[in-house]
Order: C-alpha cells, then sequence, then structure tokens
C-alpha cells in the first residue's frame, strides 16, 4: 500500500485559508538589462567595475592576461604537491586515492546531505509556482541539458533542475545570495555589455538569462573546485571523528567529491578556543567556521534579530555575538541547521549521537499552536534531538527554540512510568493497570447508580490528540452518558483565523495586539517579520484594541490583518471582529496549543459534537454512528464542572491531559474543586499540580510515543507519528480510554490511532 | 615639463587658493555656472566628446556611467565621490584635497547637475583628516556664497554635500564597498552585473547612485571650462585616452610628487618630470598605477603612458590609479612583495573565500621564507596559490593582490631563490 | 555606565539627519562615541550607539571592528603611526618604527606606562611621494628621519591630543532627510 508522506494528508480545513501564496516574486530587478543595454551603447569593450585595481570586470579575466608562468620550474599544481609534505586533507574519509569520487558524474543522491535535499526540494517548488504564476520562461543549457526555467531562477538552481552537480556553501534558496565562498563556479556563457563570452561565475549570484550556456565541470571549473575547497581546509580542524556535524557535514561531502586529495598547506592553523557555548543551546567552534554568513544573514532576514554578526575582518573575521553575550534568539537553533559545518552545534545534542545512527520520524511540534512540521530524531529509543522539517504552508523549514530544545521532556527521569493509586493512607502508590482500570470502571459504575450520570465529568485536552479526545468525548457521552465535557482552561470564543499563515506574508498593515509574536506564536512572527523585511509592510504593536489600532487597520483596509491572542476579553473580540467587517481587515485570533482546535473539533465541549455541530445539527447522525443514545441534559463547561464539584454535585472528575490547578484561568478554584471531588483520575506525564490531587494517576504517553493528529492555529490537520517507545509503561491516551470502555461493556477494537480517526472521519462526515 | 598644460593644477600654488573668494578670483566656479546654463544632456554630451574616463583606477567613460542613470527619476539619487584613495603609492586625491578643495566641490556640484542628483556624499577615508577639513571648509563656504543649498543661484535646484570619514579600510575604495560603508555597514563588496543592478539603477539605499573618483570630478571643471572638443587635443597617444592626469610618483626619482601630466606622454620624460631615476642609480623596476598592477620590466620605457599604451609585455594590469613607484638597483624585492602581500591580506574583508583564506596562505609562506624556512617548491605554491584566486575572488582585491606576486616572481626568481637558499636578499648580498 | 548625555544625543542626531536612513549615521556616530569615551570604544560606547541609532548591537560591533581606526582598546594621548607601506619602507620606514618604540622604550602596537603614546605601523597613509610619513592625530609629518622623530616625540610630550574626531566642525544649514 502506497504511504502518503505527513504532508500529502495535511490540510486546511478552514474555508477561508486559500493557499494560493508563494507566488514567488522574480528575485532580480529587470532594470538592469537596460542598463546594460545603455553599457552596451556605449562601447563595446569597456570595463565595469571602477576598481584602482583591476580593469577586467570583476569577475574574471581571459587567461592571456595572465603572466607566463616563472621561469625555470613550470611545474603543475599536481607536481607541487609533493608526496613527501602530502598531508591528509580529511583524516579517514580521503585516505585511500582511490576511493575518491571523480566529479565526472553529479553525485547520487545518496551522496547529498539532507540539507542540500531540502533546498533542491524548495527550489522545485518555487519553480512550479512561478510557473503556475505564468512567469516568462527561459530557455538554457547546462551541461548539455536543455532546461526552462522561469525567469528570476539563478543558475545554481536551473543547474539542480538539469541534474547538474555544483557544490555550494553559502546559497541557501531562502537567504538573499551573498557569493561569500565561491564554491558554486561554473563557466557560465552569457551576453554581457554587447559581448557575449563565457566566464568563470558563481552561480549562486548570476540570474538565468535566455540562452545561456553553463559547464560545471571543465576543467577550469575543475581546478577553481579543487582550489577553493583546499583554501576552506587550509585553516580548518579537520576534527571530522568528534564533530558532531560528522557524517552530515556538506563541507565534508563536498571534500569528498571536488577536493584535493592532499593538501599542501603546511603552515600553522589558525586556532580559537573550541567548543565556545554561546548560549543554552547552540555552541560555537570558530575554527569550523568557513564565513559563509548563512546564519548571520538567517538572523537578519529571517529572525530579524540580528543577534550574530560577523566580526574583525580579513582572515582574523569570526562570528559571534555582542561581547560575548547570550545569543538570546528564539530562533537560534535554525543556525545549527543552516550551518554547513560544525561551526553551530546543539549542546543538548553533543556527542549524543552520530548521523548515520539516528532514526528520523516525521512529526507536528507540540509546544504551540502553530503546527511546526519536524522531525524527531532518535537513538536506541531516546530522543537526541528535533529538526525542522520543510511544509511551505506552516514553517517553512524554521523551528522555534521550544520546538526543538524543548522537547527533551520526553526523556525526562520524572515520567510517570506506572498506574499509581491513592492508598487508605492517602499515599499515592504504584500498582498495575488492571488494577487502575478496574477501579476506576467500578466507581464509574457506582457514581452512575448511586448519583446518575451527571455526577460525573470530564477535562479533555487542546494537548491530546484529535483521536484521544474524540474517543474521550465518545467514553463520556456514549458510555458514561453525560455532556459534562470540556476541554477549555478559561472561555474563549472558537474563532477561525481568517487567513492561513503563510498569506500573512503578503499584508501591508499587520496589527498585533496583547502578544510577545516572537515568542507566544513564532512561526506567525516569522511570516509577518517576513512581511515587514522583504514587502516594507508595517507592523504595528500594541497592547490593547485602541484607537490607533483602529485607524491602522482603517488604513490598511483589504490589505491589514489583526491579530489577537484568544485570551482576550470575549467581548473585546467581538468588538474587533465588528471592527475588521467594517474596515475590510482579516481577523486571526490566534490559538494557544498544539491542538486547542483538534479538541472542540473531536466533540469534547459541552455544547459540540464532533465536527464543532450542535445537536440540533448531528444527534441522530452520531447516535447511529455509535449505535447509542446521547444524554440530552446539556453539559457543564469547565467553569461549571468546578462549580459542581465545590458544591457536590459532581462527584468523580477525569482528566485527561489537562493540568487545571495549575493552568486553569483561576487556579484556586481549580484546586477548591479537585478537593472537594470525591473522586479524581488524572491521564499525565509527569505528577502535575492537578495529579497530585488524583486518587488514580494514569501514566500517559508524549507526542513523540503515539500517533495522532493535530489541528494548528490555522485549523490544517496534521499527522504525528510514533518515534519512541512509550516510557516505561505508559500508554497512549487514545489506548487507556479505549481499554476503559472495553472494560465499561462496549468491546470496541481500536488497535490504532488510525481505526480512531477513520472513525472520526465517519462521525462527522456530513449527512445525506 | 614646460609643455605639459596644467587644467588641474593651474592655480595650485596660487597663494589662498583653497579659500573661496581667491578661488573665485581665478575663476572657480565659473564651470558650475556654464552647467546650471545647460540641460543635465548637454553637459553629458560634452564630456562624452571629451573622452573623459575613470580616474579612479578602471578608466571607465565617466558619461556612460552618468548616462545609465535613469532619465526621469523623480526621488532622491546620489553622487558619491570616492575620496578613499589608498592604494599603495597613489598620493594624488590627497593633495587635490588639500590644496584646492573648491575644485572638488566645483566639479562635484556640476557633476550633480548633470546626473540631476541632489545630494552628493564625499566619502573621504579615515586618516584623511586634513583633507576633509579642507574639503569640510570649502563647502562650508559653497554655502555661504550660496553655491550649494536650496534653489542654489536662483536656478529650483536644491544641491547638498556632505562629508562622510571612513575609518580605515582599503576595501572601502572599492565601488560597491564604499556603499556599504556609507549606508553603515561593513566595508563589503556588493554584488555586480550580471548578479545585481548596477549602482547606477540601484545603488546605496537602492537608489541611482553614481560613483566617480575625486579626480574624475574634479575633471569636469576644466572640461566644461573649455568645452569637450577643445579638451580632446590634449593627449599624445591613444585617442581614448584623452586630456591630463595627475600622477602621484614616488620612490627612487629625484623629484618625488604629484604632477599632472597630459596622457600618452612617453614613459620615460615621465620619469624625467620626477627628476629621473635616483642620480648614481639605474631603474629596476617600478610599480606604474598603485601596487595592483604589479612590478614591471625597466624596458621599454619610450612607450606612451596612458590607459591603453603600457605595452603588454609588461604584464602589469596598467595605468590604474596613476601610483607610479620607481624603483632603482638598491631595491630587494622580495621583502617589497612580502609588504605588500601583508598588506593585501590585513585588508581583505574576508567575504570571498579565495581572497580570505589565499592571502592568509601566501602570508605565512612569505613570513616563513623570510624566517628561513623557504622551499624551493614554495615558488610553485604561491603561483599556483596566485592562480586559484585569480578570477574567483569577490572583487578585484583578490586580483590587485597577486598581481604584484606574480609578476615580481615572473621577473625575480632569481630573488626568491637567494633569499630561500641563502637566507639573505641578492641585493644585500652584493 | 551611560555616557552620551544630551548634548553628545544631539549631535548623534544631527548626524543622522544627513543620511535617509539611522542605520547610515554608524560610521559617524561610531567616531562621536570614541570621542566621548577617550579614544576607544568600550563596550558601553558600542550599546549606546546602538541604542541610539536602533541597530542590532551585534552589527555595531560588526561595524567597529571592521575599520581598523576604531580602537577596540585604549590607546595613549599621541597615536604615532609610522606608515610602512612600501614607498615608505623603500625610504626606511622599518626602521623608523624601530628607532621610535626603542626610544620610547616600548614594542610596536603598544601604549608607553604613563598613557602618552602608542605606536603601531599604518597602512598607505597617502603620503608616497613625501616618504616616510608619520601620522599622530590629526596631524601629517613627512619625510620623516630618526632625529625628526624624536623631535616629534619631543614636542609632543606634554602637548594634549590634536585628535580631530570627525565630524566635530560645525555643519551649514543643510537640508535634513
Amino acid at each position: 500500500m502506497a504511504r502518503k508522506n505527513t504532508n500529502d494528508e495535511s490540510e486546511i480545513s478552514t474555508a477561508q485559508t486559500n493557499t494560493s501564496d508563494q507566488a514567488n516574486a522574480p528575485k532580480e530587478s529587470t532594470d538592469q538589462q537596460a542598463a546594460q543595454q545603455i553599457i552596451a551603447e556605449g562601447s563595446a569593450t569597456v570595463n565595469v567595475g571602477a576598481n584602482p585595481a583591476n580593469p577586467a570586470s570583476g569577475e574574471t579575466k581571459p587567461s592571456e592576461d595572465k603572466p607566463a608562468p616563472p621561469t625555470g620550474g613550470t611545474a603543475s599544481v599536481e607536481k607541487a604537491a609533493q608526496p613527501e609534505e602530502a598531508k591528509p586533507a580529511v583524516a579517514s574519509t580521503q585516505a585511500e586515492g582511490g576511493a575518491k569520487t571523480t566529479a565526472d558524474a553529479p553525485r547520487s543522491e545518496r551522496d547529498r546531505t539532507p540539507q542540500e535535499k531540502a533546498d533542491a526540494a524548495k527550489v522545485a517548488s518555487d519553480t512550479e509556482a512561478a510557473k503556475e504564476a505564468g512567469v516568462e520562461m527561459l530557455k538554457l543549457t547546462v551541461d548539455g541539458v536543455d532546461v526552462e526555467v522561469p525567469k528570476g531562477t539563478l543558475v545554481i538552481e536551473a543547474a539542480f533542475q538539469a541534474g547538474a552537480d555544483i557544490p555550494y556553501f553559502c546559497y541557501h534558496p531562502r537567504l538573499t545570495s551573498v557569493g561569500a565562498c565561491r564554491m558554486c563556479l561554473a563557466s557560465v556563457e552569457l551576453e554581457m555589455f554587447g559581448q557575449r563570452r563565457a566566464s568563470i561565475m558563481t552561480c549562486c549570484t548570476v540570474p538565468c538569462s535566455a540562452g545561456m550556456v553553463i559547464k560545471t565541470n571543465t576543467p577550469d571549473v575543475k581546478k577553481a573546485q579543487n582550489g577553493i575547497l583546499e583554501f576552506l581546509l587550509a585553516n580548518h580542524p579537520l576534527d571530522c571523528p568528534i564533530c558532531d556535524r560528522g557524517g552530515e557535514c556538506p563541507l565534508q561531502n563536498m571534500t569528498i567529491a571536488y577536493g584535493p586529495p592532499t593538501s599542501r598547506y603546511i603552515e600553522e592553523k589558525r586556532h580559537f578556543p573550541k567548543a565556545m557555548p554561546i548560549s543554552d543551546y547552540v555552541v560555537l567552534d570558530r575554527e569550523r567556521c568557513i564565513q559563509c554568513m548563512r546564519c548571520t544573514r538567517f538572523c537578519e532576514e529571517i529572525a530579524g534579530d540580528g543577534q550574530l554578526a560577523i566580526l574583525n575582518r580579513g582572515s582574523s573575521s569570526e562570528i559571534g555575538t555582542f561581547f560575548g553575550h547570550d545569543f538570546s534568539s528564539n530562533f537560534s537553533g535554525n543556525t545549527i541547521e543552516i550551518c554547513p559545518v560544525g561551526a553551530l552545534t546543539s549542546r543538548s545534542y553533543r556527542f549524543a549521537a552520530r548521523p548515520w545512527e539516528i532514526k528520523s520520524t516525521d512529526s507536528i511540534c507540540s509546544k504551540c499552536g502553530n503546527g511546526c512540521n519536524i522531525a524527531v530524531q532518535s537513538r536506541l529509543d531516546d530522543m537526541v534531538r528535533v529538526n525542522g522539517r520543510t511544509n511551505e504552508e506552516v514553517n517553512e523549514e524554521w523551528t522555534c527554540d521550544r520546538g526543538k530544545f524543548g522537547q527533551y521532556y520526553v526523556n525526562a527521569k520524572e515520567r510517570l512510568v506506572q498506574p499509581l493509586i491513592r492508598d487508605n493512607q492517602g499515599r499515592l502508590v504504584e500498582s498495575t493497570w488492571d488494577q487502575a482500570l478496574i477501579a476506576i470502571q467500578k466507581k464509574i459504575e457506582s457514581l452512575k447508580a448511586s448519583h446518575g450520570a451527571d455526577s460525573i465529568a470530564g477535562i479533555a485536552s487542546t494537548r491530546c490528540t484529535v483521536e484521544e479526545n474524540y474517543l474521550f468525548g465518545r467514553l463520556m457521552r456514549g458510555l458514561v452518558g453525560t455532556n459534562n465535557i470540556d476541554h477549555q482552561m478559561r472561555q474563549y470564543p472558537f474563532e477561525p483565523m481568517q487567513t492561513s499563515i503563510a498569506a500573512l506574508q503578503e499584508f501591508q498593515t499587520i496589527v498585533s495586539v496583547g502578544m510577545k509574536l516572537d515568542f507566544d506564536q513564532p512561526i506567525v512572527y516569522l511570516r509577518v517579520y517576513k512581511a515587514v523585511q522583504k514587502r516594507d509592510a508595517q507592523w504595528i504593536k500594541a497592547d490593547s484594541i485602541d484607537n490607533t489600532v483602529a485607524d491602522a487597520l482603517l488604513a490598511g483596509g483589504e490589505k491589514a490583518v489583526l491579530l489577537l491572542p484568544h485570551h482576550l476579553d470575549p467581548s473585546e473580540i467581538a468588538r474587533a471582529k465588528a471592527l475588521c467587517a467594517r474596515t475590510g481587515a482579516k481577523l486571526n485570533v490566534l490559538m494557544p496549543d498544539c491542538n486547542s482546535w483538534g479538541a472542540p473539533r473531536a466533540g469534547v465541549s459541552p455544547q459540540f459534537l464532533p465536527g464543532m455541530k450542535t445537536f440540533a445539527e448531528a444527534q441522530s447522525h452520531v447516535e447511529k454512528a455509535w449505535n447509542t443514545s446521547l444524554p440530552v441534559t446539556p453539559g457543564r463547561t469547565t467553569a461549571g464542572i468546578f462549580s459542581g464539584a465545590i458544591e457536590g454535585s459532581v462527584k468523580m472528575l477525569y482528566i485527561m491531559g489537562s493540568d487545571p490547578a495549575a493552568k486553569y484561568q483561576d487556579p484556586a478554584r481549580a484546586r477548591l474543586a479537585l478537593e472537594a471531588a470525591e473522586f479524581v483520575v488524572v491521564q499525565e506525564l509527569f505528577l502535575t499540580e492537578t495529579a497530585k490531587y488524583a486518587d488514580i494517576v494514569l501514566p500517559a504517553a508524549s507526542f513523540a510515543e503515539k500517533d495522532g493528529t493535530f489541528v494548528n492555529i490555522e485549523g490544517r490537520e496534521q499527522k504525528i507519528k510514533q518515534a519512541l517507545k512509550p516510557a516505561g509503561d505508559s500508554r497512549p491516551d487514545w489506548r487507556i480510554i479505549a481499554d476503559l470502555m472495553g472494560r465499561l461493556g462496549t468491546p470496541v477494537p481500536y488497535f490504532s490511532a488510525r481505526d480512531i480517526y477513520r472513525e472520526y472521519s465517519r462521525a462527522i462526515a456530513p449527512q445525506p | 615639463m614646460s609643455d605639459q598644460p596644467q587644467l588641474l593644477y593651474k592655480n595650485r600654488y596660487v597663494d589662498g587658493i583653497a579659500g573661496i573668494d581667491t578661488w573665485i578670483q581665478h575663476g572657480g566656479y565659473e564651470a558650475f555656472r556654464k552647467a546650471l546654463s545647460m540641460t543635465p544632456d548637454a553637459i553629458i554630451d560634452e564630456i562624452k566628446v571629451s573622452g573623459l574616463r575613470g580616474r579612479g583606477g578602471a578608466g571607465f567613460p565617466t558619461h556612460i556611467k552618468w548616462s545609465a542613470v535613469p532619465k526621469n527619476f523623480d526621488q532622491p539619487h546620489y553622487l558619491v565621490i570616492n575620496a578613499d584613495e589608498g592604494e599603495p603609492g597613489t598620493a594624488k586625491d590627497r593633495d587635490l584635497m588639500n590644496a584646492i578643495p573648491h575644485l572638488l566641490v566645483e566639479g562635484c556640484l556640476a557633476t550633480m547637475v548633470a546626473i540631476r542628483a541632489s545630494k552628493c556624499y564625499i566619502y573621504i577615508r579615515g586618516e584623511y583628516v586634513q583633507p576633509w577639513q579642507s574639503v569640510q571648509r570649502a563647502i562650508n563656504e559653497a554655502y555661504a556664497k550660496g553655491f550649494c543649498g536650496k534653489n542654489v543661484l536662483g536656478s529650483g535646484l536644491d544641491l547638498d554635500i556632505y562629508t562622510h570619514l571612513g575609518a580605515g579600510s582599503y576595501e572601502c575604495g572599492e565601488e560597491s564597498a564604499l556603499m556599504s560603508s556609507l549606508m553603515g555597514e561593513r566595508g563589503m563588496p556588493r554584488l555586480k552585473a550580471p548578479s545585481a543592478p548596477l549602482p547606477m539603477i540601484s545603488g546605496v539605499w537602492q537608489k541611482p547612485t553614481v560613483v566617480n573618483n575625486v579626480e574624475t570630478v574634479a575633471t569636469v571643471v576644466p572640461i566644461l571650462n573649455m568645452g569637450g572638443a577643445e579638451y580632446t587635443k590634449i593627449g599624445y597617444g591613444s585617442p581614448r585616452s584623452r586630456g591630463t592626469k595627475l600622477f602621484s610618483i614616488s620612490g627612487h626619482v629625484n623629484k618625488p610628487g604629484v604632477y599632472e601630466i597630459v596622457l600618452g606622454t612617453p614613459f620615460s620624460e615621465v620619469l624625467e618630470i620626477a627628476g629621473g631615476v635616483r642620480t648614481g642609480h639605474t631603474l629596476k623596476t617600478y610599480i606604474p598605477g598603485g601596487s595592483s598592477m604589479g612590478f614591471a620590466p625597466p624596458t621599454p620605457l619610450d612607450y606612451p603612458f596612458d590607459y591603453e599604451g603600457i605595452p603588454a609585455s609588461t604584464q602589469t594590469l596598467g595605468l590604474g590609479s596613476g601610483g607610479l613607484i620607481v624603483m632603482d638597483e638598491t631595491t630587494p624585492i622580495f621583502p617589497i612583495t612580502k609588504r605588500l602581500v601583508d598588506f593585501y591580506h590585513h585588508e581583505s574583508c574576508g567575504k570571498c573565500t579565495p581572497c580570505r583564506e589565499g592571502l592568509n596562505w601566501l602570508s605565512k609562506i612569505y613570513q616563513r621564507i623570510e624566517d628561513g624556512g623557504g622551499r624551493e617548491q614554495d615558488l610553485d605554491l604561491i603561483w599556483d596559490i596566485c592562480d586559484n584566486i585569480q578570477g574567483k575572488s569577490f572583487c578585484a582585491l583578490g586580483e590587485g593582490a597577486i598581481w604584484p606576486v606574480m609578476t615580481s616572481l615572473r621577473l625575480f626568481r632569481d630573488e626568491y631563490l637567494s633569499y630561500i637558499r641563502s637566507g639573505k636578499d641578492l641585493v644585500m648580498a652584493q | 555606565m551611560a555616557r552620551f548625555d544630551a548634548a553628545v544625543k544631539a549631535r548623534l542626531d544631527e548626524l543622522i539627519s544627513r543620511y535617509p536612513t539611522k542605520k547610515a549615521a554608524l560610521l559617524p556616530s561610531l567616531w562621536v562615541a570614541q570621542e566621548v569615551y577617550g579614544g576607544w570604544l568600550p563596550e558601553d560606547a558600542m550599546q549606546e550607539v546602538a541604542d541610539h541609532l536602533e541597530v542590532p548591537r551585534a552589527e555595531v560591533e560588526g561595524v567597529a571592528t571592521f575599520y581598523t581606526m576604531y580602537n577596540k582598546e585604549p590607546v595613549g594621548r599621541h597615536h604615532i603611526e609610522i606608515c610602512h607601506n612600501v614607498s615608505c619602507m623603500m625610504f626606511g620606514a622599518d626602521q623608523l618604527i624601530d628607532h621610535c618604540v626603542r626610544g620610547l622604550g616600548i614594542a610596536k602596537g603598544e601604549t608607553t606606562p604613563d598613557g602618552v603614546f602608542t605606536v603601531s605601523g599604518a597602512e598607505c597613509l597617502g603620503a608616497c611621494c613625501n616618504a616616510p610619513a608619520v601620522q599622530v592625530g590629526g596631524t601629517y609629518y613627512e619625510n620623516v628621519t630618526p632625529a625628526k622623530m624624536d623631535q616629534i616625540v619631543e614636542s609632543l610630550k606634554h602637548a594634549p591630543s590634536d585628535v580631530a574626531v570627525p565630524p566635530q566642525s560645525k555643519m551649514p544649514e543643510q537640508t535634513k532627510f
């Protein structure tokens, strides 16, 4: 059976989110052609680049200009490298000269780093988008292969498409080209200043023009690639055996494919202190740095905080933070991923694994509602790191530091690994699943008999999957027989976002109210900053919806968008909605958690059945699907449940994945309720504040240990996949609920989260 | 020397010529008034007729730069003057700015009219405190007389000139690096055509920008005064090298100094203007136009000294910035070249790999040879490193850095070998 | 300790007014900061410039460390910079440097214990025709011989610094952005 990948499955369900952005504007100005024409008219042989030193045009110089080789020894390059001084360039990988691949054929897909593959994929998707947008196409030739590319494509990107292999370090499809590393040199024949000639140019800076002829494997190009790599390795420490990048390092890879077999460099190498931590997350090794400026460009162009800069100059240049202060960016982890060497590495991943021992599992970040696509990477059932995964619609390829470094709780020793039952001395003691589930089953049955089903209430979670919440809803409504079920830790309206995350970068006026956007909604922030950086958008940060906000929205009209946090007073949100309706601005209320939309959709609100349908809409359909009758007494909200518990009408609280004792809008009241309730069941990862009140604590599996579905702030469903075995005896929440349902008398066979999702899909399917 | 017409230096030695009143008494600001009476296109035509080429080193035809500025661009755009003179051996702009600052100011104003720019930044290198003071004083005087400021001389044009001081970076003399530096960034070069629009289309602050050398805009003044056609009559050699140029002649000549010399004057005569090679000594080698141009052999000497005239057989890069350094037979070449390698290594901005790493490597090899650890194969290694830098560096600094190395190695290989074999240079040994 | 008072800030604002962006005033502002902080740029100086110009502070450090004339360490009251590039070298610049530092009892690049003199080599000062050249603060000395060097040092021993920190001259009323 063909397995779809996560991106294919992810789909957006809010009606407004049209995903036809990404219409990438041509990268280069068209004005230059005009100017070149002027130049060409003026003189056919002039040189540009008014520099005192060079009458040639900067890029290259016809070889006739070279002085003749020195008299005496006209040794060739190879001869100059005498075996006596020969020094291995890369410690182990290069030891056998014969093993070195000749770069005549492009490297196979297998030889490319994940980074390169991601870059090529990004270029391919951009090209596709440009084609769809009807951008003018240009025909050119790369190594004899004819390709057609949209105007604005860089030569290196055309080469990707032609299947040619161009080595590079500083080029990155999401950053502006700088042409710094000079690795992507190729022979480019083009018409410039009225003359057609071939010269060695950096492919990452030159935009394609019609009729270009590009050659990536002439002897000149080979010599250039060889020379550049020899330069790059001259001061590089070659400490690959102890470098975390080893095995997935572009420098290492390119050296194998293009580098010289030996180095002629016998001088003292440049030295800096090794492994200097520059923040809690990032370690800097300046000896390994090749000055590609990817990290500094990321900080400047993508994250917008400019925290890393190149200090000093020339061969003393180094990457650094301001006087060694902490690299306190909220996006610092990305610089580790885009670093083409081991200069920026992760403190938490340090010496934890080698890339080839790692199992990588596609997943979705659980830290906020943005739904970043991530890869959970594990070794021997330990999570070793989290990397970003490309999804153009959501996080492009970035992650925030919380998403990247905040997931290690999965490995924590403090995780609950056994069910706990409160003994008669009031202590929580370890027990077995059977004991715990039987105790819960008995309690439910006895309370139903003595006080009716409505004496039982359930609180689900915005952090559990759609499947788990759905099953929890079915348990409470279908088997226990009560509508007392909610998931909100404070009352907020369900206001779908009116734009997608990706569409935010298209707005001219962006107003955010009452949020520290880069921390609260990091990926939304990146889109907003992109609008500011690339489109000169205006970003207004307000504390409340005041006149400034109203004026900005009015002025911005349809090109304006208002971003609100979910926790504003519902009346404020209503006011904002009216304001936006009047001005034509779009309103986006941003939900906090990874499944804030999935929980209500799964039907764990008192007023909603699965699919966020009212009883009037869906009661009969759901009754048929569940083969049972639904309770009709209106359910209690979280506030109602706590009031009920305090006054005594709610006897039992079943809490899955929520921590009201700490997170409820009035934690004291939640504690009062937990204290008052006769019986409290909590499913959790840790012994939380809430769990401390429980009579039974059930150890749950983390997001990395189960399959399921999250719905992000824009309503996009995305799949998480099991990367690790659940810690100890813990179980996924859906498995716990399914077991309990079995005990309560309806043996419903659920073997996987997928089974539950299928049933959920049927339950929310529109009725004929 | 008397037959050398003095256009720029006409009043160079007049007392008080740095002051605006004396300057006006000697015909100052006439060219500017003339420019105001002409259309921008007419000024550009005049410059085109004159055949003026950039005096900063590249010799790019000035009118082409000017006419590339979009005609109907109604937003502010800029004239930037490159006064970041740092090429070793070059001292002409400093002399000009010190002695006749109004020539520069007037040239700026006329150029601004031609390219319709309303703002001009004069980027002066940080070391040039006195020239900066001199130019700023001249600008202040020009404001006081109404040549600068709002509605200049009733023309309806607003013309502002600002000085901007560098802070010690040779690389900022490179046009695009200078623009980076002016915008408050590290002085690193920017992408050029075909990778990016020309500065005349999108330069500083993404606005059309013309970057000209001090001497280039200064030359605009005599051209406007005498007419482009008259200007082309000056010159001996190539039809494409017309007019006069300032040369700073240093080293082993009897009268080192800055001289205004007609382009195409035979090189031997140029040497005579500077008093000839030190009495009692013979010419060993010379650098024709700033250290990046490389070492030239002592023969031939009878060629026209202009943009085209320097024979290919010298294998130098050409006229450059006009910084002629003359060396007689007492000059040891290896230490001089080492000095230059260290200089370029020190000034490399570090942006691109070949220049950053290649020059670092070269510098270490030269040090090792000087310290007595040289090997004969180092010479081939040096040559190949140069070859790996050549044509691969981001800007011309890398190119300029290897040229003196390659030419010295070609001409004076025996001196290198002597250093390597005996630890002494050949000159000292004799 | 912030040292940018209202007067300094007014100077910076005047500089900013000459350019279309605040960042463009970075180089002149660093000159002002170097003056205010006594001839060099400690961390606080760069921080204050960054704050006033609203430029990321790491970028300010990147710029300040790129240019050699911004001192990253305290220098003497008189900073003697002796050109050692080709033309000056041919006329004994290296010997001049040796002579000068030996006379002051320090090494090249160092500052005398009394904080009066710092001696360093400089790249081409553009005085090639009058080699060797020496720059002290804002003053050039040309055709310097060891004897002349001694005189210069002697004359400066008790003289105040003449560092002309640009831009300090009053600018005429110019159009502001």
